[in-house]
């Protein structure tokens, strides 16, 4: 593993999770990116929860 | 970095929001990430340039996390043959890190500017030596850093509108007797903090989102009062909805919602170009400044407009077609948030009752 000083001298590698805007804006800076896919969980409010499982 | 945090430059590289920056001399920690982008851009506007610009994201110098990435990226900074100079760039630390963040600046070998927003209320508890250049906005450590690095070694004096004066004079008389509001709409929280430091020293009262301290915070974030400093880019805006920077939407409607209000003379805005940012700020929001402009002529009124645009001739949303559509319509382009802002407090000074 690379020292964090020389993160300033060859730059950052970089793992893209989630938006992959962050990591295209990356790329078009020669920055070769490893893209993640991943979203955060959805979180139902019970009280919509409810009246979905009702209507479905 | 740490959490929360959307904007470094790391060997020329453009982390999140960030603009394209000419690599220098001037190394900048950013505990503000908008505060970051400005003084990037300044100091590329300058000639100069950046080593690397660190963000730490705006909560690190909070009494709760205490400075662990700021003094981080210091250190880092310190040791960088590449820096000659060293900046911080921070909204307002809390008041039990002042020392550590003291002790650690004062130990720099290196010269030091820094621009502490908030920092007249803890003036008297931040001990800095002597050397170290302390600066109220980031317009003006931009400028203290570059005389620094080409060897003028004074501090220079505070930035002033005064110039601009004749600009906003004849605005002025088309305004109605009633109009006496500003209305801050930003998209940079850094600049909506730096806003309301500036119309404190004005003697202005500020109601916020996120006020500073003193200032008061608004019950409601979508409905202004009096004068009013809204950061369109708070957790409460952006939870539903993308970021100001990539999507003017919620301000576009906050526009035309100031505009409704009679007694609103001045409206303040922010356009940050760069990566991650929409492709055509000015071109996305002209169409509700237009359209606000009519709501307050067809009411007998008239809406000033004060904008800055932060942002370097290499940013892919070209700068200069961003300054001629706002000049086009009427927005007065200042060259610097602090200096639109001070704008700003120009056209409301002696406007009736202000609070």
């Amino acid at each position: 593993m690379h020292d964090v000083k020389e993160l300033l001298k060859i730059g950052p590698s970089v793992i893209n999770i989630g938006v992959r805007d962050f990591g295209e804006s990356l790329k078009k800076q020669g920055v070769e990116v490893t893209h993640l896919e991943w979203e955060p969980p959805i979180v139902v409010d019970q009280e919509i929860a409810d009246i979905l499982d009702k209507l479905l | 970095m740490g959490p929360d945090c959307g904007t470094a430059i790391i060997a020329g590289v453009g982390i999140g929001f960030a603009n394209s920056i000419r690599r220098g001399k001037i190394g900048v920690v950013g505990v503000a990430g908008t505060g970051l982008q400005e003084f990037t851009s300044l100091i590329h506007q300058t000639g100069l340039g950046i080593s690397q610009a660190i963000g730490t994201g705006s909560r690190d110098l909070s009494d709760e996390i205490g400075g662990f990435s700021t003094f981080k990226a210091l250190e880092l900074l310190e040791g960088d043959p590449e820096t000659e100079l060293i900046v911080l760039v921070s909204k307002p630390p809390g008041i039990k890190t002042l020392d550590n963040l003291a002790k650690k600046l004062n130990k720099c070998p290196k010269p030091v500017v820094t621009c502490i927003l908030g920092a007249r209320q803890f003036r008297n508890k931040l001990k800095l030596k002597q050397s170290i250049v302390s600066t109220d906005t980031i317009a003006e450590a931009a400028m203290n850093a570059a005389a620094i690095v080409e060897g003028k070694n004074i501090k220079l004096p505070g930035i002033s509108v005064t110039n601009y004066l004749g600009r906003i004079k004849k605005e002025k008389k088309l305004l109605a007797t009633n109009q006496r509001y500003l209305r801050g709409i930003f998209a940079g929280g850094t600049f909506c903090y730096q806003a309301q430091q500036l119309m404190a020293a004005g003697g202005l009262q500020i109601h916020s989102n996120v006020p500073l301290a003193g200032m008061i915070k608004l019950t409601d974030p979508t409905t202004s009062m009096a004068n009013s400093m809204v950061d369109m880019g708070e957790d409460y805006f952006t939870q539903s909805s993308p970021h100001p920077m990539i999507d003017s939407r919620l301000s576009k409607h906050r526009i035309i919602k100031e505009a409704h209000d009679p007694e609103v003379a001045v409206i303040l805005l922010d356009f940050i170009l760069g990566f991650m940012s929409s492709e055509n700020p000015a071109g996305e929001l002209a169409p509700a400044i237009i359209e606000a402009k009519k709501i307050r002529k067809n009411d007998g009124g008239h809406l000033i407009f004060i904008a800055s645009v932060c942002g370097t001739d290499l940013d892919t949303q070209n700068l200069k077609e961003q300054l001629s559509t706002l000049e086009e319509i009427g927005v007065i382009v200042m060259p610097s948030s602090a200096h639109a802002a001070l704008l700003a407090l120009e056209v409301v000074k002696g406007r009736g009752r202000q609070n």
